[in-house]
């Protein structure tokens, strides 16, 4: 027994991943060094300095015991922990605090977390466990569904609270773990396109109504505006869209290109689908969230709110230039023109202080832990190790690219963190929790 | 390494498609990075720019104008600290900008939409704003009470003009207003800016460059919200230069208040024969440079600018005016040293005085009888003078009118001075077309025709009289003192000319002047302890009513002259009555000493 302890640390040491395991410390000091830069300002910086420790302190405790923790055990028991996870979304709309109109944190008196956040990886345990076990069914239409219910399920929970922002990470790890398992990539793009008219004609109504200027110049954006209002004009616009599809499609036949008449209904119906189902969209989004999902096409719609925080936060990363204006000296930062610098926005304070050169630096180190978690995918010694760690990377990548993008003006404003550098106990011990589930799979990539 | 339990075909499809997702993941890293190379090396200059302009405010801090004194040191101009609002906008999200307007409306009683009409338009892009100037002590405790609520007010200290004698000595101190172009090119050298505020007349212009002191400003850090956090680079203001004068504020004042009281459009000046310095310089009506500090109400504007009675016009050396029998001194002067035997006569004066087929007149209709050279100065008996100036000859008279100073610029220190006229046959010829006749000569003999002069060359000439002929520059300007207290620039007399009479042509000049005053036409200027010599005047006036004018100079028995005096009173008909009262306040108050009892 002394034996095999000791066996099974000389090998976890020896088969570890370093480079992702020190990816990831730089990229937490980087954290430390920007958020106590940017809470510098609130006074008192080494109270967010001792909470981020303390989640660090957490986030490596459940790291160990991870690691120690073969994955697949996970595997044996999905169902309990998809009953798990359940029960803590409910839980938390039931016992969670209200913080700023949502219901998405468990005050336990010496530290509050937030359920999502472990959820997140929870869910990614439940996918791949049965996407590993049916994985001969989700090539067809109906075993994806299963999947996507139980998926459909968390968000609904989530939305309930309502955290928009959060749910938003399961999308991409659904969609990634689902075509990595082997689903038609038809099907997927049915899914895509049903959602994109879902969100899309919310979003392109509020994107038109904000900007009256453009509309008094175009009576046909005008047209299009009315008609994603709903109303004749919509049916209109829906009824010219289906005849589109069906034309295309008789044309696509006389040119001896036959496709079955259900690939053209199963479209049609999406898109029916899709605009009837906007309404819920239009309806669970409030117009300030629509407006920060849109915002980074044109600052202008929204300049005093939304817009003004994504252009003060590319003037604050321009004007770091190549080499920054220098540990606790910026000023977008310092005197407060950066919305929540330490938290979403701490990219920007990275670009404003420390310039180019080492916010390319930042960038790189997060991208190689990225590429790490997705080696670790493949080099997994089984499928559901492959999809656990690809359905990791996947999530890293989301954030990274949301948030990245965000502060720099070419994502939505949607108030996700950057993984292991933004201020928020929660996150950071979740993103560390994810690296021991990595760790775990790595370090076991040759047993048998 | 294969899959546990798994076909290696299925694991190179999974193999193949996380390749395809990390491509994907890699082409957004790629964009990212494109970005932030776009964001911070393409356009790093112009968002630094931005940055810098988003954390800094420059308030610029106007340096106070040096402060005026008169001769006895008392403060003719200073300044005073006035509260200014100001508001930087653009900081301010809609729902607080309309409340802060509301506030401010409150506070200030001024209409939200006017405030925002500032901030809207060209202004918008402005830092700050001058909201309110000069607001009211209440006020200004409301706002600082009410500061928490009101983000983007500031309120700072400037000095402000103050002239505290408001219409007393106008024309000489002048007035302030904001450059115009043709002065700032004008100036452009002396580092004057647009919208700087600038001396439009009197000594205020004169001295600008000495008064005007250097702006200073401050760059601020702010925050997000506006307030500021520390001051990154301070030019502090440098205090403009003060600037002593000659004029005695008493003199000055004795004259104001007889004009003011009087009613009488006009204008005195009073210059120390021994030198040269202004004692006093009146014009009226006047106006008070306290109202061009603020924008003028057109009731305001149309008095200044469009008045029959021209507040602005300075008649102390602007005004040109025919100088009637007090011209009697240059002639008597051209005839004494002419030799002229009528000197020593006695003629007979009808009232009348046959030129030809001319008739010239006496002012004293019945005539003066009998009369010598020194009763006929004593009762200004035109007819005599007539024929001594005859006697004199033009030529001699023009001369010694020129000599005094006559028909040329005094070269006062101060803007626009008129040089008047003074006529002879060759300007006749020239201008009119015409030879000079005796006539003209009579005219002239009594200071009528065509001659023009102003109160300054006036007072200047009678200056000389009473200094036996020293003519000097008179000037307003003493001495110019910088903040620490070291003399920069001062002031002498200047001697224009000595102008050589006969000592025996002195003396009974002086004779006569004296014998005016103590039993003659200018008695009403009497004055017990003092020696006073004068001579009253009165310009025909083909406009209306004739003016009336007094010259005269004072001295204590024994001593030298310390004051002459001129005084015009416009449409005041005779020199006795309306001038010369005005003329004796502004010599009383010369001699504080006399305690003023009579």
């Amino acid at each position: 027994m002394q034996d095999e302890k000791k066996n099974f640390i000389a090998r976890a040491l020896r088969l570890f991943d370093w480079p992702l395991f020190i990816s990831m410390g730089m990229l937490i000091g980087i954290g430390f060094i920007a958020v106590y830069s940017a809470a510098s300002r609130f006074g008192h910086p080494e109270v967010y300095y001792a909470r981020q420790l303390l989640a660090v302190v957490i986030g490596l405790v459940g790291f160990v015991i991870l690691l120690c923790i073969n994955y697949r055990f996970f595997r044996e028991y999905s169902p309990a922990v998809y009953g798990l996870s359940t029960l803590l979304l409910i839980a938390v709309l039931i016992f969670g605090e209200k913080v700023r109109g949502s219901r998405s944190w468990f005050n336990l008196h010496i530290f509050s977390f937030q359920p999502v956040e472990i959820t997140k990886l929870l869910i990614i345990l439940v996918l791949a466990s049965y996407l590993d076990k049916f994985w001969s069914q989700v090539r067809s239409f109906k075993g994806t569904l299963i999947p996507i219910f139980l998926v459909a399920l968390h968000i609904g929970l989530i939305l309930l609270q309502p955290d928009f922002s959060s749910s938003l990470v399961y999308f991409p790890i659904l969609l990634v773990m689902l075509y990595l398992a082997g689903a038609q990539v038809t099907h997927l793009a049915g899914f895509v396109i049903f959602g994109g008219i879902l969100a899309g004609i919310p979003l392109l109504h509020t994107f038109l109504k904000v900007q009256p200027k453009l509309l008094a110049a175009s009576p046909f954006l005008k047209f299009i505006c009315s008609a994603l209002e709903g109303g004749l004009s919509a049916l209109i616009v829906l009824s010219s869209v289906i005849g589109c599809i069906l034309l295309c499609w008789w044309f696509l036949s006389r040119l001896r290109m036959f496709i079955p008449i259900g690939y053209p209904i199963i479209l049609i119906a999406i898109v029916i689908g899709g605009s009837m189902g906007s309404v819920v969209f239009q309806r669970g989004l409030k117009e300030y969230q629509r407006k920060r999902l849109i915002v980074f096409l044109n600052p202008d719609i929204d300049p005093l709110g939304a817009g003004y925080n994504i252009t003060q936060s590319a003037i604050a990363i321009g004007s770091g230039r190549l080499f920054g204006k220098g540990f606790k000296s910026g000023t977008q930062s310092h005197l407060g023109f950066l919305p929540e610098q330490h938290t979403d926005f701490i990219f920007s304070v990275i670009g404003e202080e420390y310039g180019f050169f080492l916010s390319l630096g930042v960038l790189t180190v997060y991208f190689i832990f990225i590429w790490r978690a997705f080696r670790i995918g493949l080099e997994s010694r089984d499928r559901y190790g492959t999809l656990v760690a690809c359905g990791i990377a996947c999530m890293f990548a989301f954030y990274g690219i949301i948030n990245i993008g965000m502060v720099m003006g070419i994502m939505p404003v949607t108030g996700l963190p950057f993984p292991f550098v933004s201020y928020g106990g929660s996150s950071l011990v979740s993103s560390i929790f994810a690296v021991g589930l990595l760790s775990s799979i790595y370090i076991r990539r040759y047993t048998h | 390494m294969v899959w546990q339990g798994g076909r290696l075909y299925e694991q190179r499809e999974v193999e193949r498609k996380t390749a395809v997702v990390i491509v994907g993941t890699f082409i957004f890293l790629i964009i990212l990075i494109l970005r932030l190379f776009y964001l911070q090396v393409v356009q790093g200059k112009y968002y630094t720019a931005i940055s810098e302009s988003n954390r800094t405010e420059i308030f610029f801090q106007r340096a106070s104008r040096g402060v005026i004194y008169d001769a006895n040191q008392e403060v003719l101009v200073d300044h005073r600290p006035t509260f200014v609002v100001l508001f930087s906008p653009l900081k301010v999200s809609p729902e607080v900008f309309s409340n802060v307007l509301k506030t401010l409306e409150k506070i200030l009683s001024l209409p939200v939409h006017a405030i925002e009409k500032m901030v809207g338009g060209e202004n918008k892009r402005s830092v700050v704003l001058r909201i309110a100037d000069e607001i009211s002590r209440s006020a200004l405790f409301r706002i600082l009470e009410a500061r928490p609520n009101l983000p983007g007010v500031t309120i700072t200290i400037e000095p402000t003009r103050r002239y505290p004698y408001k219409d007393w000595a106008s024309h000489l101190i002048g007035y302030l207003g904001e450059i115009n172009p043709a002065e700032l090119a004008e100036r452009l050298n002396d580092g004057y800016k647009q919208g700087n505020i600038v001396g439009k007349n009197g000594i205020e212009k004169v001295y600008d460059y000495y008064l005007r002191g250097k702006s200073g400003g401050m760059q601020l850090e702010v925050d997000a919200t506006g307030r500021s956090q520390r001051i990154l680079y301070n030019i502090p203001s440098i205090p403009g230069n003060d600037l002593y004068i000659n004029i005695d504020l008493h003199v000055q004042q004795a004259a104001e208040n007889m004009f003011k009281k009087q009613g009488f459009s006009g204008a005195a000046v009073a210059v120390d024969p021994g030198s040269g310095k202004v004692l006093a310089l009146v014009s009226s009506p006047n106006f008070d440079p306290n109202i061009f500090l603020k924008p003028l109400d057109s009731d305001t504007r149309e008095y200044l600018f469009l008045s029959e009675t021209k507040p602005l016009f300075n008649r102390a050396l602007q005004g040109q005016y025919a100088l009637g029998s007090v011209f009697k001194i240059i002639t008597m002067a051209a005839a004494l040293e002419s030799g002229s035997e009528l000197t020593h006569q006695t003629l007979l004066c009808k009232g009348m005085f046959k030129l030809g087929r001319r008739e010239f007149g006496c002012w004293e209709k019945k005539g003066h009888g009998k009369v010598d050279l020194l009763k006929a100065i004593t009762h200004s008996c035109d007819v005599y003078f007539y024929q001594l100036g005859l006697s004199a000859g033009l030529e001699r008279i023009v001369e010694t009118s020129r000599q005094f100073g006559l028909g040329s610029l005094s070269g006062i220190d101060l803007p626009e001075e008129k040089q008047g006229l003074l006529p002879d046959a060759n300007w006749k010829k020239k201008f009119r077309r015409e030879i000079w006749y005796d006539g003209d000569t009579v005219n002239l003999s009594i200071g009528q025709g065509f001659l023009l002069v102003t109160p300054l060359q006036v007072a200047c000439f009678m200056g000389a009289v009473a200094s036996r002929g020293k003519l000097f520059r008179p000037y307003i300007f003493d001495r110019i003192v910088d903040p620490q207290g070291s003399v920069i620039l001062s002031n002498t007399p200047h001697l224009i000319r000595q102008i050589h009479l006969k000592p025996e042509t002195w003396d009974t000049l002086h004779q006569g002047l004296i014998n005016v005053i103590e039993n003659g036409t200018g008695r009403a200027c009497r004055i017990r302890g003092l020696e006073v010599a004068g001579k009253t005047g009165t310009a025909e006036n083909p406009h209306g009513e004739d003016h009336a004018w007094f010259a005269a100079y004072a001295a204590l028995p024994g001593e030298k002259s310390r004051i002459a005096v001129v005084v015009l009173v416009e449409h005041g008909e005779h020199g006795a009555s309306a001038a010369a009262p005005i003329a004796r306040e502004m010599i009383k108050a010369a001699f504080p000493e006399l305690d003023n009892a009579g």
